[in-house]
């Protein structure tokens, strides 16, 4: 799942510049690209990849690896 | 109901945009520039020969909404704005449609201080609602 998470974010942000170890614990701005707009995006390539459907609270309020990690974990 | 009022344009400049917008598409009667100090912007209205009006949206402020969308080279033509006569009640209406609210309600001077939304459809484009 970590790897899978971890292409999708490389397609949704091809020039985000990050060490391999640090992946889990990027948060929304700590890339240039990974802005409030950015996070829909991702959030939604996220939905695409892995077939789920996310509320509309999770979509709003998702804002870091960890998150994004614990949402794929319950559903 | 909501009733179409615009298309918004992220521009490095409005003498650019208002430039290249007058030569391409005819725009024309361009109203004065409004500075929206809220939203880090200076913003200009033009229309074209069918009365569809056109908004130019500039950085004026150090953080602002256009600087990064310029650099990425995405949603440049911005938004379509609309407007409504509740916004709290047309947001909530997009909001059970799984539209994402971005930012607002806020006082926009651009349109009397009425009060301005955006949200992010699952289309990925973005709906400015503005109260009428």
């Amino acid at each position: 799942m970590r790897e899978k998470l971890l292409n999708t974010f490389r397609e949704t942000f091809p020039e985000a510049n990050f060490e391999y170890k640090d992946f889990e614990s990027l948060e929304i701005n700590s890339v240039s690209e990974w802005d409030s707009m950015g996070n829909l995006n991702l959030l939604m390539n996220v939905e695409s990849t892995f077939d789920i459907r996310l509320t509309s609270e999770e979509l709003s309020e998702t804002k870091s690896i960890k998150e994004i990690l614990n949402i794929l974990n319950k559903k | 109901m909501m009733e179409f009022n615009h298309i918004g344009i992220f521009v490095k400049s409005l003498e650019i945009g208002r430039q290249i917008l007058t030569e391409t598409l005819q725009i024309k009667n361009w109203s004065e520039p409004i500075v929206d100090s809220i939203q880090g912007v200076t913003v200009q209205f033009g229309y074209d020969s069918t009365d569809i009006c056109y908004e130019l949206v500039a950085p004026n402020a150090k953080v602002n909404p256009v600087d990064n969308v310029l650099k990425q080279g995405k949603n440049i033509l911005n938004h379509v704005a609309y407007k409504v006569d509740n916004i709290d009640q047309a947001i909530k209406k997009l909001q059970d449609l799984n539209n994402i609210l971005i930012s607002g309600p806020v006082k926009a001077k651009a349109f009397n201080d009425k009060k301005i939304a955006f949200l992010f459809t699952k289309l990925r484009f973005i709906i400015e609602l503005i109260e009428k």
